[in-house]
């Protein structure tokens, strides 16, 4: 017994494994900065009193609900009959569904941060004759970022592995080119190393900077 | 019909009223400061100092009462009747926590109100600031951010970057508490010069700041100000030139608490 491994045969597939690599990149930085940018809105809005009874748990619905789930509803939605326009692409559909669940918990991240700034610093810039649109700009949004920034990070690293998930909806990126490839070549094992390898060298340096931002005097600064 | 106009200047308090539930903290607080004068408020713990302080910068509302400042009235019933902020531009407040920014540096503190509130363009204010700073001995920590200042430091930045928005009336919590001795009287020395300085005198300000301080350091307020009151029962019980309270205050409150003054 013993295998006899063999890389080259994946040669021809390069340009296919840069592409999917791409496109695996652009899914996952999209949704996560659209995704992040709506949550980052809609979480000072379901704190509102008098939407918020409903908002709130309709949020909670959402969160609850699988991405690869989402990826589905998203894609096999009866766009035709029920909204008379035509169906997504698999990367549209998989963009979709990943940036409402990165909406969806940034949402909930920032309704908690809101609670969470300083009421002390609040009242000193009100009693500096600040609006409250400048203190929220200036004095509100910046502690929020600093209070949900290592999630965010944590949750933009789970995106690039999260958005392997498309490749079930026929999403060309790196987990479905490594399928085919492999279904052509019969190296299983082989393909799916080459992948973990692009997720490890895509992964680590964001891990490594999470780990600098933990760290950073930047985080510290505030009360 | 003839309005009576106010001769008096600076600021005027009429029966200020605030209760937290059902339990009265302010109960018809009657105060008046001039322009260029200091009133000391004493008064124990809980008394309503503090509250009474927020309630003139409007930062929280009483449930009655006036205040007017300069003649004109900015309070009815104890909400306030101009939008807020364009009080408290006039009524500066330096709250007792310091309350200082914490993502900007000890200079961006002093620096951002002006810009915000005065409109002053970027360089006018840091040439101000700086030289504020050095007049309160904190320009060597003006690179610092707040999460590594000292108490007393904060405290000074937190009194530096109200002073240059040049109030018309000052309203000081407790802001000795974080200092010693030494450097609460060189902070005293500073507002005064401050208060004459002709770099804050501008064409907005054309009469000095009146002073309201809040305090518990009672030989503080009698070196610092020109009258001391006492608050006890939601009311200004007492009220004398401050080298004549500690001879003339007859009330029971304010004598027991004179006892324990050293």
């Amino acid at each position: 017994m013993g295998y006899d491994w063999d890389f080259s045969v994946f040669w021809p597939y390069a340009w296919a494994f840069v592409r999917g690599l791409v496109i695996t990149i652009e899914l996952s930085v999209l949704a996560s900065v659209v995704g992040t940018i709506l949550g980052i809105l809609f979480g000072p809005v379901i704190r509102i009193q008098g939407i918020s009874w409903w908002l709130l748990p309709f949020n909670d619905v959402l969160r609850a609900v699988p991405l690869l789930v989402l990826i589905f509803l998203f894609y096999y939605f009866p766009y035709q009959s029920i909204l008379g326009i035509e169906p997504p692409s698999p990367f549209i559909a998989a963009f979709l569904a990943l940036t409402l669940a990165q909406a969806v918990f940034t949402a909930d991240l920032v309704r908690a941060a809101i609670d969470g700034v300083s009421q002390q610093t609040i009242l000193g810039a009100r009693a500096l004759g600040l609006r409250e649109s400048t203190i929220w700009w200036y004095i509100i949004l910046p502690d929020i970022l600093r209070q949900i920034a290592p999630a965010m990070v944590a949750f933009f690293i789970g995106n690039i592995k999260l958005s392997s998930l498309a490749s079930v909806i026929g999403c060309q990126e790196i987990v479905f080119t490594a399928r085919v490839a492999m279904g052509q070549t019969y190296r299983s094992l082989e393909a799916w190393l080459i992948v973990a390898a692009i997720y490890i060298v895509l992964v680590l340096p964001l891990a490594w900077a999470a780990r600098q931002l933990e760290r950073s005097e930047w985080l510290k600064r505030r009360t | 019909m003839a309005e009576e106009k106010n001769m008096n200047d600076g600021l005027v308090v009429s029966h200020l009223r605030m209760a937290f539930g059902e339990k009265p903290i302010l109960d018809g607080v009657e105060l008046r400061v001039a322009s260029g004068e200091t009133l000391a408020i004493a008064g124990r713990s809980g008394a309503g100092k503090s509250t009474l302080l927020r309630c003139i910068a409007c930062l929280e509302s009483a449930h009655g009462g006036t205040a007017s400042l300069d003649g004109q009235q900015y309070m009815a019933d104890g909400d306030s009747i101009l939008p807020p902020y364009q009080i408290r531009r006039r009524i500066g407040l330096v709250l007792q926590g310091y309350n200082l920014f914490p993502n900007m540096t000890a200079l961006n503190n002093i620096v951002f109100p002006l810009i915000k509130v005065r409109a002053y363009s970027h360089r006018r204010a840091v040439t101000l600031a700086t030289e504020v700073a050095s007049m309160l001995e904190i320009k060597t920590v003006l690179a610092q951010f707040p999460n590594t200042l000292s108490g007393g430091q904060a405290q000074r930045i937190a009194l530096a970057r109200a002073l240059v928005l040049q109030p018309r009336i000052l309203l000081l919590d407790e802001i000795t508490s974080a200092l010693d001795p030494e450097t609460a009287h060189s902070l005293v020395v500073a507002i005064r010069k401050l208060r004459d300085a002709e770099a804050l005198v501008s064409e907005a300000a054309s009469q000095s700041m009146g002073i309201v301080l809040v305090t518990h350091a009672f030989r503080f307020a009698e070196t610092f100000a020109d009258r001391i009151a006492f608050l006890s029962g939601g009311r200004l019980v007492e009220e004398y030139p401050a080298g004549q309270f500690r001879s003339h205050c007859q009330h029971e409150d304010a004598q027991r608490y004179l006892e324990f003054i050293t």
